[in-house]
């Protein structure tokens, strides 16, 4: 059966003008089959909606997120409990996020691969969920830190031990790998600024990813960190804090995508030590905060994509289903217009993941991750962030939620 | 904010007749304050009462499972089933215990879970991730080194000698075992297993449940063949699953020292309904064939010697799906061998007395915990009611509203 939207203000994520009035056609296949002005739907066969001039957008897609943490402020209790809850409690959690209007998701490091684990719930329809990229756990060095999130690294030294762990991930079904190329601002003693494997560590993982089309994303604060792993050849700089001229002319030059993560730091700074942050990330994020806002503009400046990623789940009180604040962040920073930051988590977060083919615009021939939003986000980005604004929500063509 | 809920037809599960027009009246600690006809309940002063009209429904004591296997879900092919990791399966068993809750089970005894996975949906449930039953958890199944057990990959936990057994009872109550499971004779769905024979030596037996007593936890021997069910009697567990092969000696050393039998007909009822085309395998058909004969006159010699019934369902075994629990008193109706309000009896005061919970739950009345639910129709004149969801209204667990279809 057929899905029909009309009366629809289709803004569809390619950098066309927003259309009035227009109409969607979405097949049995879960497929876009007709979008535009001026479409005649009455043949059509199947559920009719008229939207009465509300907002739709591409599915939201968010680039960075940790499936099976929660938002905790005492991440070392976090290691206490174990993983099947920890599963358990990604159910409501991708829920949440389903309903916030993300239609995907790239997951970027989970505790004992459990995100595994909930991708096939979530595609079994046990549960109601996001696409889910999955990575498994996190390559990362012996270095200071890792273990304060217990099973969420998987350490290896040595070219070798690096094709091992990325094959351990891909073993799996890992649709990404992730790793550390510097030092992180949540693990104490890490130092953002320090690079951590070399060229040829991380060139064995972007070497075993591409042997079945996977992409890597490398975690990376500090100048040296990115050019690494840009030389490696990662898809995307997760965070990027630290990123100097070269190391943005690179990426531009490699077409890389930057996934900001601002969120983490504003909610560190904005709960803060009194709301029981630890001291140790309040400092670092303080040093990084304001280069980091200043490096994600001069990025775009240079020509650098940015790819909406929020962190969740990771950081103290970055909860699943807040992840649109991200948004919000880019616009009240003044570093996009309301249409770039929905770019950002859309057409620009769908080509970072490798997936423009199938999502991130609303097109013909494209899968129908569709949101219906009351309110203009064009005007106000603010519309987003709170998820009784996100009418429907269809994901592969079938209507997830519907408010 | 106390709630009083009027106007309710009372089945309190102590063998009471039926009140109509009942009163109960709920305090903030989760339990019955008051239960009784209107005229005799006195309601509590406080103004800001809440007041819950039942508009005349049936209103029962929340109803037990005293067998069930949270993280299996009712496969055809049992083997298929070990290669689902236990982070799914986790997943799964929380959402089959939301299903369980809302057919009006408040309570389940979980008597066996691959890698402790009860433990964790157990967690989830009190911390409020997911809604589910209170759940009484045994972990892994103690049972010696024989034939099958290697189709339940992780199910068991196999020990042979006194000493293993303690360990290996030790290893469940360190997790947090509210009960321990035991295989006192062959099981049935284990290929190679021999329903009639007995397994662990008393001894042996008699390990798990000293270890248990230390806790003031209680014992549960899966025992089909007569001198399983003696052996476990003798050792001092409180109660025999299955009981299918018991002999009049083993009846009455049931009787004797107050051991509930827990049926689980459901489930040899259910393999046989859907049968081989379905995919159940030959080897369990055909043992659940020659059980269930033996089963059921065992259960009706059983009543009549006064072995109290406890309701329990084996759910999640082939096609015993999670939530179809209330399909067991159909069974014993059914079949002869209860009245329906015997049958709701098994399934709350019987059931919470062979959980050890008699005093808290199973009935309604005065201090207990409120576990209650609001049914649409009589069940007491068809029993089948109990197995539609739908007519399943309220479920109050501890006090609270966990299902409401008058609202939802």
């Amino acid at each position: 059966m057929a899905t029909v939207l009309k009366g629809a203000r289709i803004f569809d994520g390619t950098g066309r003008d927003v259309v009035e009035n227009g109409v969607i056609i979405i097949g049995d296949d879960g497929k876009i089959k007709q979008i535009g002005e001026n479409i005649d739907s009455s043949s059509v066969k199947g559920a009719t909606y008229d939207l009465n001039g509300k907002f739709v957008l591409p599915g939201l897609i968010d680039a960075h997120v940790h499936v099976g943490n929660h938002g905790m402020v005492d991440t070392y209790k976090e290691n206490l409990v174990e993983e099947k809850v920890r599963a358990i409690r990604a159910v409501k959690e991708m829920e949440s996020t389903l309903n916030a209007g993300i239609t995907t998701i790239r997951n970027c490091g989970s505790v004992n691969q459990l995100d595994f684990s909930v991708k096939n719930a979530v595609e079994q329809g046990l549960i109601k969920g996001p696409r889910i990229l999955t990575c498994g756990q996190i390559l990362s060095v012996t270095c200071s830190g890792t273990e304060y999130f217990d099973g969420l690294y998987r350490v290896c030294d040595g070219n070798d031990q690096f094709k091992k762990g990325a094959r351990e991930q891909l073993e799996r079904g890992a649709d990404c790998l992730k790793v550390m190329a510097t030092g992180a601002i949540m693990n104490p003693g890490g130092v953002p600024g320090a690079e951590q494997p070399d060229v040829k560590e991380l060139e064995q993982i972007v070497k075993e990813g591409s042997k079945l089309g996977k992409r890597v994303a490398a975690h990376a604060h500090g100048a040296r960190g990115i050019k690494n792993a840009v030389n490696a050849g990662v898809a995307t700089i997760e965070h990027g804090s630290l990123a100097d001229e070269e190391a943005l002319d690179l990426m531009v030059k490699n077409n890389v995508y930057l996934v900001t993560t601002l969120l983490a730091g504003y909610l560190m700074l904005e709960y803060g030590i009194k709301e029981g942050v630890p001291g140790f990330m309040i400092e670092k994020t303080k040093k990084i905060r304001a280069c980091r806002i200043n490096t994600v503009k001069r990025a775009i400046e240079a020509g650098v994509k940015v790819a909406m990623g929020s962190d969740a789940g990771i950081s103290p009180y970055n909860y699943h289903g807040r992840n649109t604040m991200e948004l919000l962040i880019y616009v009240k920073e003044g570093l996009m217009s309301p249409e770039n930051a929905i770019i950002s988590a859309t057409k620009n977060a769908a080509e970072a993941c490798g997936w423009q083919k199938d999502i991130g615009t609303l097109e013909e021939g494209k899968i129908a991750d569709i949101i219906v939003v009351d309110g203009d986000p064009l005007e106000n980005i603010e519309v987003l962030v709170s998820d009784k604004n996100i009418k429907m929500v269809f994901r592969h063509g079938r209507l997830a939620k519907y408010i | 904010m106390p709630t009083v809920l009027i106007n309710g037809k009372m089945f309190d599960g102590t063998g009471n007749a039926v009140i109509n027009n009942a009163v109960i009246v709920l305090g903030d600690n989760g339990k019955i304050v008051e239960a009784g006809n209107k005229e005799s309940v006195k309601l509590p002063a406080e103004s800001d009462l809440i007041i819950r009209d039942l508009k005349g429904r049936f209103i029962l004591p929340g109803l037990i499972d005293a067998h069930i296997h949270m993280d299996l879900h009712g496969m055809a092919n049992t083997y298929e089933e070990n290669l689902v990791e236990d982070n799914l399966r986790s997943i799964r068993a929380a959402l089959e215990m939301e299903k369980t809750l809302k057919a009006g089970f408040t309570t389940v005894r979980n008597v066996g879970s691959v890698n402790g996975i009860d433990f964790s949906v157990k967690k989830a449930v009190e911390d409020g991730l997911v809604k589910g039953p209170r759940i009484l958890t045994s972990g892994k199944i103690l049972s010696i080194t024989c034939s099958g057990t290697e189709y339940f990959n992780n199910l068991y936990r196999v020990c042979d000698g006194y000493d293993e057994f303690k360990k290996a009872a030790r290893e469940q109550l360190k997790k947090g075992a509210d009960l321990l499971k035991v295989m006192a004779t062959g099981a049935i769905m284990n290929p190679g297993g021999v329903p009639g024979a007995e397994q662990p030596d008393v001894r042996e037996l008699e390990a798990v449940v000293e270890e248990a007593g230390k806790l003031g936890k209680k014992v549960a021997a899966h025992a089909h063949g007569t001198q399983g069910i003696k052996n476990s009697v003798q050792a001092g567990v409180a109660t025999i699953e299955h009981g299918t092969y018991a002999d009049e000696e083993a009846v009455t050393m049931m009787a004797d020292k107050n051991v509930y039998l827990v049926p689980t007909l459901a489930v040899g009822h259910l393999m046989r309904k859907y049968g081989r085309e379905a995919g159940v395998p030959r080897f369990m058909l055909a043992k659940a064939e020659e059980g269930h004969l033996f089963r059921l006159n065992a259960v009706k010699n059983s009543i009549s010697c006064g072995v109290k019934i406890a309701m329990g369902t084996d759910a999640g075994t082939p096609y015993n799906y999670h939530g179809n629990n209330a399909y067991e008193m159909v069974v014993y109706v059914q079949e002869g061998l209860m009245t329906p309000e015997e049958a709701i009896m098994s399934s709350t005061k019987f059931a919470a007395e062979a959980c050890g919970l008699g005093e808290d739950i199973g009935t309604i009345e005065k201090g207990k915990l409120a576990d209650l639910i609001v049914v649409d129709g009589d069940p007491l004149e068809n029993i089948e009611i109990l197995c539609d969801a739908n007519r399943i209204i309220t479920v109050f667990k501890e006090g609270l509203p966990v299902k409401d279809l008058e609202t939802d």
